[in-house]
Formats: C-alpha cells, structure tokens, sequence
C-alpha cells in the first residue's frame, strides 16, 4: 500500500503564506479560494500572539486537506464524487459533483472551498500546471496532494516550495521514508485527533 | 478528458522546440489518458486549452537580497507559473511567496500601461495619456534647456536596485543623488572598524556559517522576514545547537523561531551592547590576546583625541597613509617603551600612559575602560527595559563564543543613534574576539545575494567623459539646502519611500521644474511627476536576455519570459532613445544582449568571464555558480581587516569632536523615553520590514493582499485606553503630518510603541502617506560618518485616535 | 372550480410570490449559489434551514392520519385526509429545498449513477423519496371510491408511520453523525427532530384545520381540536425535555467548543432564535395547552400553535447556524469567505476568524416563493379533495356535551 503524506513542522513554518500562494498558482485555484491557509493559531490577528506582552507565544498552522484516513467528507459524499485513491489520497471526481456541501459540513477543518460561482481568476486566465482540471461553478475543490505533480513523482508545489524547508512529503506506508521516521518521533501530532479521522498529515511540534 | 477541446497543435511543438528542451512537459506527461470517470451531466471539470507552453529561466528581486533563480512557464505568450529554479544546490532552489505573486502582479491594475503627462497640479494625480515619441521629446527638450541655462549637473537621477538604469545618468551628465541615507545606520558605526561592509553592515560571513556558533545573537534584525529565501539557515543553525537570541522590541517572527526572545525598548540596542561590553571587560571575559594583536585598542590617544602616529599626516594628502606608511604607535609591554604597533616583538600593552612628543597619551583600551565605567547592566536596564542579570547572562554567553552577532536594517537602524548601536556591536564583538572565526560573524546577514561569495562583473564602458556629474549632496539634502537641481528623473518611487517628513517632500516637488518617475507600477512618487514612463517588470523583455546580476552564490541571468505588457518599454530601450535623442546612442551597447556579454566577458573571476550566455542557459538553466561556493564566504579568516592599520580599528578618531571616538550612548533624537514631545506624542512609530512587501514593492498585487494589508498593530493596552479596537481606523498624527490606517491590537507589539510596515503609501492607506509623519532630523557627526547621517524613519513619535 | 374574490386575490397574490420565486432561482441557477450569503464558513444556510424544517412540518400530518389506521384511533380518521394533503405538500417543499441547495444540480444524475450508500444524504433522498411515495399512495387510497381501499389505506399506514420516524431520524443524521461540527454530533438528535417534527407538525396540522374551519372548507370538530391540543402539549414537553438533555450535556463538560457554541446561542449571534424556541415555541405554547379549558378555545389553540412553529422554525436556525460559527482549528486570518465577488469583499475582508451569515433577498425571494407555493397548492387541493360537512362536526361535539 501506499499513503502519500505530508509532514509539517512547526518548530520551522514561519508563516510567510509561500506554500498558500504556490498552491493557489499550481492549481489555478480561484480569487477568495485557497486551499492552503496559514493561521497565526488561536489570534484574531494575522501575525497576533497568545498571551500578554512579554509571555508570549505564537504558531503559524497551515491547514489543508489533511488527506484522512478515515475521511468525513469522503463518507458523506452522497454521489462518490470524493473518493481515497491508492496512494491514499482523498480526491475528487469534479464531474460527479452536485454541490450538496455535505463533505463542507463534514469536515472538521474547513478544508474544502466551494465554487459559490463561476470562478474568478487575477490575472484574468488560467494560471498553473495545464494538466490540473479547471472546475467550474457548484463543484467542491481543496488540496489534491497535487495530484498531477505526485502522480509523475514530483513534490507537491508546497513541499517544493517552503522557504524553510518545513514540509516532508513521502509514503507512509515506507518504512524507510523520511515522513514514516518523522511520524514516529514524539514532537509528531495530528490536527484535531480526538475527531477520530486519522488524518495522513501530520505536524511535527503541534 | 476531452482531448479535442485542447487546441495543441503539433506544428506549435516544433515552434517552440529550443524552449521545449529547457524541460517542457514531456508530452507523456499530457498525453496519457486520465482516469475515466462517470460524470453525467456537464462535466464538472475541462482541461486547459493552449497552444504553447514552454519555460524560461530569470531571477527575482534584488531588493530583498534574495535574488530566487526562477524558472517560469509561459503559456500562449502568458506567464502562468513561477517555481524555483534547478540549482547546483537545493538551498539555491529558493522562492517566496512574492516571486509566485508575480503571475498576478504584472498584469495587475496596478501597472502604468502608457506614458502619461501631467495635467493636474503636481501631486493632484491628473494626467492624459501620450504617446513614447511625445513624452521622450518632451523630457529631452526640457532637459536640454534646463542644461543650456544652468548646467548639465542642474538634471539628477535616481534609480532604486531593481532599477536597470546604468547609462541614464552618464548620458545626461546628471548627478546621482548621493547619499542615501538608508541602511546605513549602523553600517556607519559598524564598518570603519572592519574596513568592510560599506556601510551597510554587511555582515563578515554567511549565515551558512551561524551552525558553527553557540550563540547567534539577533539585534534589531528580523531575519526570518526580511531573509525569506535563506530562512532555512536561522533553523539550520538552531538545529545545530546554537542558541538563537532575538533582541526586539517587539514579538518579531524572528523572535518567535528563536530560543530566547529579550524585549528591549526601541533605540537603545546602543546601550544593550554597552553595558555587555562593561560587563566583559568587568568580569575578565575579554580576550586580550585578540585585543593586543587585532584590534587598535592598544593604540595611544593624545589629549585632544587623535590617535598617535609615527609622524604627522599631511594634510594634503589624497589617501590616509596606511598604517605601514605611518605606523600607530603602542606601548611595548615587554618594554614600557613607546614603539610601533607593527615593530618585530613588540607585544602591545592594552593599558597605560606616555608622553608622546609633549603630549600626554593614553591607550584607547584606557579610554574604553573608562568610558564604560557608567555604561553598567543596572544603568543599561533602566534605558533599555532588559533586567540587568539577562544583560549580564547575555554577555557572559556571548562572550564565551564562538558567537555571532546578527544585525538588521529595519530596527535600530533607523533610529538617529544607529551608528552608536553599530560601533558599540563592534567594540564588543572586538573585545571578546569574536570576529571573523567559524560561528563568530557581525553584521547584517539578511539577503543571499550580499552575504554569498561574491564576484565582480563586468560593465560595458561609455566612452571617455560621458559620466555622471560630482553629487553636490544627498538627494534628501536638496530639499533644504541651496542646490542646482531643477530637473529630477526617478526610476523608482523616490519621492515617497526615501525621504522622511514627506510635507517637507512635497514643497520640493513643487519647487523643481521637471520630475520624470520611470517604474513598471504607478507608485505615489509617480503622482508628482510631470511624465510618468512606464518600464516593463523583470519578466519582460524584447531581446533574449536583459541582464546579469551575482545572486546567491551564483551568476543569474535575467532571460526574456514574456514580451512587454502593454506599450511598457524596457529601461535599456529607455536610456537608448534618451541616447539617441541627445545624440550619443552609439555610445551604449546595441542591446542589451550586447551589455550582458560585456558584463559577463568582463567579470573578474576567470571562470565566469570564460562563460557565454548560451552556455548558462543551457547547462546551468540561467544560474552559473560562483566558484567556490562549497564552503561560506568568510571574510578577514587571517584577522588582518580592510582599515587602514589591517587591525580592528575600533577608535574612529574622526569622531573625536564629538565624543564618539568609542561609543558612547546618546539617547535617540526623538522616540526616547522623557522627551517631553510624549506628552503629546506618546507613541513611537516603528517603520518595519515585512514579508509581504519589499519596501513598497507589492503592494498591489493582489495574491499578497490575500494575507496582508497596512494595518498599525499596537498593544492592545495601548488601544483599549484610547477606546480603540482591531479594525477601527484610526489618524496617525504628530506635528509633522497625518495618516489613517486601520488597527489591530496585537499584543506582540510592545506597549508605547506602534508598528506599521514600510511602504504604506495612500492607495493603500485609509488616508494619507505613512511618510507625513517620519522623523527626517540628521545628527550632529552625519557629515563624519561613513555613509552620512541616517534617515531616522522610526525615531518618530505619533498619537493616535479613531477617524 | 367555483372561486370567491378572497380565493382569487389570495391566487394572484401566492402566484406572484411563486413566480418571483422562480425568478431568483433562475438567477441563481446562471449565477450560481454566490447570490446566497452562504461562505466557505457556513456554507449551508436557509435552504438547508427550510429542508429541516418542512421536513418537519410533514410529520403531523402523516403520524396522526397512520395513527388513526394502525392504533385504531377512529377520531383521528376524520381528519386523515386534510392531514395527508399538509403532509405531501410540506415533503415536496422539504424535497424542493434540497434540490435548490445544489450547486451543481446540473450533474445530480450521478446520485443514481454512483451513489454512495454509505452518505447520509443518500439515506435521506431514499427516504423522503419513499415517504412521498408512501403520502401519494396514502392519498390516492384516501380518496379512492373503490371497494377494499380502506384496508389498503390500514396496510400502508403499517409502513408510513415507521418512515415517518425514519426520515427525521435520518434528516437529523445528516447532522447528528457530523463530529466535525460540536453542535450536531449528539445521539439525541434524532430523537429530537422526531419530537420537533411531532409537534411542529401538529401545529401545522391543528393550524389548517381551525383555517378551514373558518374558511368553512373542512370542518373539524372542536373536541377534535382540543384531542390534538392535547397530543401536542405532550409533544412540546418532550421537545423542551430532550432540548434541555442538549444543552446540558453540551454545557457541563465545559469544552472549549461546547462553552463557544452554547454562548454563541444562549447570547450571541444565535441566541435570538434559541430563546424565541424557548418561549413561544415551547414555554408559552405549553402553559396555554396543558390546561384542558384552553384547548377548548380555538383562539388560544391557534395561537399556541404559531407559537409552535415559529419556535421550530427558530430552532432549526440555531442548530444548524451555531456550529458553522467557530471553526474547530482556531486562528487568524480564519476562513476565506469564497468568491470575492459573492461577498463583495476583496483582500483581507475576505477572511473571517468567526463565520457569520445573513440571508440573500435572492434567498429569502426563494424561500417565500417555495411557501407561497405550498399554500397554494393547500388552497388547491383543499378546494378539489376535501369538502365541508359541518353538520358531523356539531354532532361530535354535542355527543361530547352530552356524555
């Protein structure tokens, strides 16, 4: 088997939105869509902190797809359309989709945007890798792993493009892999564990 | 899939064929058959259409020191996609999230698509569109009469880095707007010891070099911002053990990343540095050997400050003589004999007194001593916020080394005391030694491009006397002295983004009689001008290649990714018809193809000058490595420096007159505590770098407005005693100026000051210019320093209330 | 069909709505859903508010006509039919709001080309589409001349009562299986949508009945009234009860989502709606029912039942806009709305730490056109099924008097 995955660490995101902004340009994704976001966890502000000046802290979380083992969204999908493929990613069929919601409602970390109407592009053409489906209005999208990348065993564009070479991509499912000795090592955590999705990314200091 | 609606020709494969083997998708990669899927009803997804896709490699910007080699593809004519280059080494594959923005940003709204020609009052943002021909004749014509009147040094140009206007000023005969008064804070004090930096700080050795250090102390620098593309070594280094200590005001991202974050008040890194040095000294943590043999603290002073020599100087003379030619003389410990520093056997004594030639000398380690006797860690507490024992744990572990001291250009920097804070980090860097060994760098370490290894390139040479005039004096000088300029071209936002005090700024523009503003964006300089010309962004370009820079470690070149948008024009193109209507054009290259193989054919490393353009291209995809690149640059590895006594010249007897020969603290020139303006004024702007921007830069494209906008971030105590909350919009405002913007409480920031970013320009305001209210006053010894005074942008008090 | 002048202006009147209706769909059909306040952040609103609540208000009608058949319960025979019509008519709409709540209702084929049978969703189409069915065949049984329908009408009841609980049961999965969201994911929701449908849905019914009393379409006898009163007291209670279980369950551990979410809806953006439920869908509609005199006055019975309704109404917004507020990952900037466009908010208003959501007019057009329509087809088949008889009701309540 295969579980492509990405790692995370925190102890190195600075939160400069470079992977936000190559994914958005890797997968012609939308203005007012991303699927990438880079929160100044737990703040109201961007670039905030928690707690009082001087004790204070702050962590820069980015949440994408978190490519669930026990995906919600792929659970509640009435039509198939989002699916586990075999490298363990959960995708979806644009062509199957009818816009219900249901994955949105479904999963808990907001990972899914929705085309609310025909997409609007800046600059006004579709930018990007060619080979990525361009989806029109009423269809859910978010993080494919970059599907069109990984499937020809390149890195997906925010791994390849961390400034501080905080991402890890690999297979899970390796046990030589560098992500498979990340996952073990004891700063390793997953996003809202207690939701029992299982979700194949992980942070590393979460 | 439906392959029908994809229009790709195979006639446009072979159009495209000498692009395509720079690594084009391999038409397995689009050709294959994709998944079946049972889509009924329309389908939710098409393909892209086009009709050519293929890749060109160029570099990013200068300005934020990164210079990311780029690859980009460009599809149907269009630039669609912006990666990081293939490198000689991964850590060369750098981006960020600015380089990607271009895809929107140089087709945003923001760009000037014709020449314009003001219709309005200056400033009034009116203009009508004009043709090249029309702007450029008329610029000439105006040029020339100024010129005929009053000189061909009545005309100046500017041009910021990302600015590619080598010729412009030399065809004009123009002055070039002299000291700039920017990053130059602490440079000023830092460099003269060194002999290095040029007054910029540019630190001794690459932040490749901080995993060899135990400590890498961060002051007044917020590397993991303003260095995006060499983040990875802050991390580097902290994985390896050496403890990263950031020294902010406020909560930085870099403080954030770092083992220890130690808030200080702003304008006082002078005084941290002063009372570490009082405690080296105090507790025996000094290294003496260094100080003996590398530094010229056992150099005797005499009673009026002047360092004393062999014979005296003559005044007359063009160069100072080096110490060689006019030894420094010392006490010979061995001997109690006065002797020259550079005398066989001679083992300078660090401590002492004689009489030399009547008068009375001490060494410049007494004078420190004594000068330090006030700067205690109780004393710098109470200036700088820090408790005294963090003070004295900081110095203790800096001193023990190896340990590195990091330095930045948008804290400290730009209060009026920097170059205090710059020759006080030297002296203590001086004292203990570490300088210039594995882990134990100083200076500014932000920006690849300026801290690799780098090689001199070529220029193309004009012929004999054509050349820029002598600068009368700093641009910003011009604004109160008496000058002859009359006539202003700036290739870039001058007007807005390099002086303070901006009201100041304005009633010069009104006063001159010609402001030309060349730049791909329309930046609020370009509201003052009476022409505004509209240059194509990096990517554009009308022959194969448009120029080659050093980046990080290595050549890039800037190759053509697109044609020029709109009726843009490249800046060589610009300065060429500037040429030929002045009649010299056959003194520039032919293109730009042309300045390129000189630079390259000229460079001073044998290897690169042995290269071409194609044999970049093609072997290196546009980057070329500097030989080398192996191990860090590490300047001075000998301990023998570039001052003008090959030592640590750490008294700058320049600085005599007025009590800076050692550093001494002086409080900054407005934002300090009890500067009864406070009363009024109570909040310190700092004036930061970010991420986002590079200065201005980006502030309009819209894939960062995504995550960004101006906002003035205070503490949220601050705030709440003015009734104020996150997303109010709120009048900046002292005796200077005023400006709106929104606010954010954010309790990163330290209380009694507030934090906007540079390049807060009025588009991108609720009202008004940040720069209304920056500080512009000049220190005493400005014209003594190095680069000339500072511009002290965040020594600047403000209130604020809702608007 | 005779009209008088009030049917003919109440047509005009319901028509138009229906029609402006049907032109906001058509708007939001070419423009796609960014015409609803709906965001990345609640990106399910009045629709899916109107789904759950039509669904309910289904639910009397078809409990009290299946009762009557399978319980024996002859009083309730009387007023099976008028009961199965509210009930049809309110499944379509509640069927009507999914298919307007689709995106990408262009592809909804697929939901038969590859259904995923493991989604709740699925669950609920399969359920309402048989709960329509079962309604229709009731109905046509209903009014079937033919000899033996009345025992055809005593077998289907056999399976529409347990659909009936079925399809609140699985309208209410659709919710209650989300763990992804802190105000749904509880066992009681179930239970609790077959309660809120019980009671709204009476409402609903003893509502049309005291109308067409007046309206002097079907007649229903008093005591009749007072009978259902008095069921729907008892359906109140249980409502109030199991909504009470909710919120103390959701309160006492005193999680950090559950203490966001209750205080969102006890005093924040939600929390006109709960303590609407609160009082006049619960507390006051039940102080006037339990006392047997009230239900005997027409004017109070009407009145507790709006109170009802509009009580359900109000919790189907809160339960369902509550948890769309706080996402469970906490930070700034927070969620990017969706369109720039369809929020009309460019750059950093695009984002949002805390969601929120306010109704489109195109929605709301919608909303009302799909009432509108529903009231109209009421009028409509009232008119054609239903006649009135007073006489039989004067004799139900004089044979009351007597005994």
């Amino acid at each position: 088997m295969t579980r492509l995955s990405i790692a995370i660490n925190l102890d190195r995101c600075v939160g400069c939105h470079t992977c936000a902004n190559a994914c958005k340009m890797q997968n012609n994704v939308p203005m007012g869509m991303l699927w990438n976001r880079i929160l100044t966890k737990d703040c109201d502000v961007i670039d905030g902190a928690v707690g009082e000046y001087p004790n204070l802290k702050r962590v820069y979380l980015p949440v994408q797809c978190q490519h669930c083992e026990t995906a919600a969204c792929q659970k509640v999908c009435p039509t198939g359309a989002t699916y586990k493929d075999g490298l363990g990613r959960v995708e979806i069929d644009y062509g199957k989709c009818i816009g219900c919601r249901m994955c949105m409602a479904a999963c808990p970390y907001n990972a899914r945007v929705f085309n609310w109407e025909d997409p609007s592009r800046e600059p006004g053409f579709d930018y990007g890798d060619s080979r990525v489906p361009v989806r029109v209005k009423g269809v859910a999208e978010k993080c494919t792993l970059c599907k069109e990348r990984t499937d020809e065993g390149d890195l997906p564009m925010c791994v390849r493009v961390c400034p501080a070479r905080a991402r890890t991509f690999g297979d899970l499912d390796d046990p030589e892999s560098e992500i498979s000795k990340l996952a073990l090592s004891a700063k390793a955590g997953h996003l809202l564990e207690e939701k029992g999705t299982h979700p194949q990314l992980f942070y590393v200091g979460l | 899939m439906d392959l029908t609606r994809r229009r790709f020709l195979a006639g446009s494969l072979a159009a495209c064929g000498a692009a395509a083997t720079a690594g084009m998708l391999s038409a397995d990669g689009w050709l294959a058959p994709t998944k079946a899927y049972a889509g009924i009803g329309p389908a939710g997804e098409s393909k892209v259409a086009y009709d050519e896709e293929r890749i060109a490699c160029t570099y990013h910007q200068e300005h934020c020191g990164g210079m990311c080699p780029l690859r980009c593809t460009v599809r149907d004519g269009r630039l669609v996609k912006v990666e990081p280059n293939h490198c000689v080494d991964d850590r060369y594959e750098t981006i960020c999230l600015k380089g990607i923005s271009e895809v929107q940003h140089i087709y945003g709204a923001g760009r000037v698509q014709t020449p314009l020609k003001r219709t309005g009052e200056r400033g009034a943002n009116e203009f009508v569109q004009v043709s090249w021909d029309e702007a450029l004749d008329d610029i000439v014509a105006k040029i020339q009469e100024i010129q005929a009147r009053d000189g061909k040094d009545a005309v100046m140009v500017t041009a910021s880095s990302e600015a590619n206007f080598p010729f412009l000023a030399a065809v004009l005969g123009a002055q070039t707007g002299g000291n700039t008064g920017i990053d130059v804070g602490t440079g000023n004090g830092l460099d003269p010891a060194i002999g290095f930096g040029g007054g910029y700080a540019m630190a001794t050795g690459e932040a490749r070099d901080w995993v060899n250090a135990r400590m890498v102390l961060t002051v007044g620098s917020n590397f993991c911002e303003s260095s995006l593309p060499q983040v990875r070594l802050f991390f580097e280094a902290k994985e390896a053990g050496a403890k990263m200590v950031v020294v902010d005001p406020h909560f930085s991202t870099t403080a954030g990343k770092a083992d220890e974050w130690v808030p200080i008040e702003p304008g006082t890194d002078a005084a941290l540095f002063l009372a570490m040095t009082s405690v080296v000294l105090d507790e025996g943590l000094a290294d003496e050997e260094f100080m003996r043999l590398h530094t010229s603290l056992p150099y005797l002073v005499d009673d009026k400050g002047a360092l004393v020599r062999d014979h005296a100087a003559d005044p007359a003379a063009e160069q100072p003589e080096t110490g060689d030619e006019n030894p420094y003389l010392v006490i010979d410990s061995a001997t109690g004999a006065v002797a020259a520093y550079n005398q066989a056997g001679v083992v300078p004594a660090l401590s002492g007194a004689a009489e030399v030639k009547g008068a009375k000398c001490r060494t410049a380690y007494d004078l420190l001593v004594e000068g330090q006797k006030d700067c205690t860690p109780e004393w710098a507490a109470g200036v700088t916020g820090i408790p005294a024992d963090k003070i004295v744990e900081l110095a203790r572990a800096y001193a023990e080394g190896p340990s590195t001291i990091a330095l930045g250009w948008g804290g400290n920097d730009k209060i009026s005391n920097a170059d205090v804070a710059g020759h006080a980090a030297a002296v203590l860097a001086g004292v203990t030694g570490n300088v210039c060994k594995p882990g134990a760098n100083i200076g500014v370490f932000v920006g690849g491009c300026w801290n690799g290894r780098s090689t001199t390139l070529g220029a193309w040479e004009l012929p004999e006397g054509m050349e820029s005039a002598t600068d009368e004096m700093a641009a910003y000088d011009m604004r109160d002295k008496p000058n002859k300029v009359k006539a202003y071209i700036c290739c870039g936002d001058f007007m807005a983004q390099h002086f303070a005090n901006m009201s100041k700024t304005e009633d010069w523009a009104r006063s001159l009689e010609l402001i030309v503003s060349i730049d791909p964006y329309f930046t609020e300089g370009a509201k003052w001008a009476d022409y505004v010309l509209p240059a194509t962004t990096r990517f554009e370009l009308d022959a194969p290649v448009g120029n080659a820079k050093v980046g990080y470690n290595q050549v890039v070149l800037q190759n053509k990714v697109i044609d020029p948008l709109f009726e843009s024009k490249t800046d060589f193109w610009i300065q060429k018809e500037f040429a030929r209507r002045l009649g010299v054009a056959d003194a520039l290259p032919k293109d730009s193809v042309e300045m390129v193989e000189a630079q390259i054919s000229g460079a001073e490393d044998p290897e690169i000058a042995s290269l071409t353009i194609d044999r970049i291209n093609d072997e290196g995809n546009g980057a070329w490595p500097v030989p080398g690149i192996e191990e860090p640059r590490q300047e001075f590895a000998d301990l023998v420096f570039a001052t003008p006594s090959g030592r640590l010249d750490l008294y700058y007897e320049n600085l005599a007159p007025y009590g800076q020969a050692l550093p001494q603290w002086e409080a900054p020139n407005e934002a300090y505590q009890g500067n009864p303006k406070r009363a009024e004024y109570p909040l310190q702007l700092a004036n930061v770098r970010t991420r986002f921007h590079i200065h201005n830069q980006f502030n309009d494209a819209l894939w960062i407005q995504q995550y960004f906008e101006p906002t003035l971030d205070a503490n949220p105590g601050d705030l709440e005693a003015r009734g104020l909350a996150t997303g109010d919009e709120v009048e900046v405002f002292n005796d200077r100026g005023s400006f709106a913007v929104r606010v954010h409480a954010n309790p990163a920031i330290r209380s009694g000051s507030v934090r906007l970013c540079e390049g807060a320009t009025a588009d991108y305001l609720a009202r008004g210019n940040m720069q209304s209210v920056t500080n512009d006053a000049q220190v005493d010894r400005g014209s003594e320093l190095l680069c000339g005074p500072v511009i002290p942008f965040s020594d600047t008090l403000v209130e604020i209330k809702k608007a | 069909m005779q009209l008088t002048k009030t049917y003919k202006i109440a047509f005009a009147v319901l028509g138009a709505l229906v029609a402006l209706g049907v032109g906001a769909y058509v708007s939001q059909f070419v423009g796609g859903l960014g015409v609803t306040g709906m965001s990345n952040g609640t990106s399910w609103g009045l629709y899916i508010a109107s789904f759950m609540f039509f669904v309910g208000l289904s639910a009397g009608g078809l409990i009290v006509a299946s009762s009557a058949s399978i319980f024996h319960v002859t009083e309730y025979k009387k007023v099976a039919l008028p009961a199965i019509i509210v009930s049809l008519i309110c499944i379509c709409i509640a069927g009507a709001f999914v298919l307007i709540d689709l995106g990408g209702i262009v592809r909804i084929l697929n939901l038969f080309a590859s259904p995923n049978f493991v989604s709740p969703l699925l669950w609920d189409i399969c359920v309402i589409t048989t709960y329509l069915v079962i309604n229709l065949i009731y109905l046509r049984f209903m009014t079937s001349k033919k000899p033996g329908a009345k025992e055809k009408v005593a077998i289907v009841s056999r399976f529409a009562l347990p659909v009936a609980i079925l399809v609140h049961s699985v309208t209410a999965w659709i919710f209650g299986l989300q763990i992804a969201r802190e105000g749904w994911y509880s066992t009681i929701m179930a239970p609790l949508f077959v309660a809120s449908a019980m009671d709204s849905g009476l409402a609903l019914l003893l509502l049309s009945l005291i109308w067409m009393n007046r309206a002097k379409v079907f007649a229903t006898s008093r005591k009749l009234i007072a009978n259902l009163a008095g069921l729907l007291a008892v359906c109140i209670a249980v409502d109030g009860y199991m909504v009470g279980c909710e919120v103390l369950t959701m309160a006492y551990p005193g999680t950090d989502m559950g203490s966001a979410v209750l205080a969102q809806m006890t005093s924040g953006a939600t929390a006109p709606f709960f303590w609407i439920e609160v009082v006049v869908g619960v507390i006051v509609p039940f102080c006037i029912l339990v006392f047997a005199k009230n239900r005997r006055r027409t004017g109070l019975v009407a009145l507790a039942c709006g109170g009802v309704v509009i009580g359900v109404f109000c919790k189907r917004i809160w339960l369902l806009f509550t948890s769309f507020i706080y996402p469970n990952v906490s930070g700034a900037p927070g969620l990017i709305a969706g369109s720039s466009a369809s929020r009309g908010a460019g750059g950093m208003d695009g984002w949002a730490v805390a969601s929120s959501y306010a109704p489109s007019v195109n929605e709301v057009l919608i909303v009302v056109g799909m009432v509108a329509l529903g009231i109209l087809a009421f009028l409509v088949l009232g008119k054609l099924l239903l006649s009135y008889d007073p006489a039989q009701a004067a004799d139900d309540d004089a044979d009351a008097k007597a005994r």
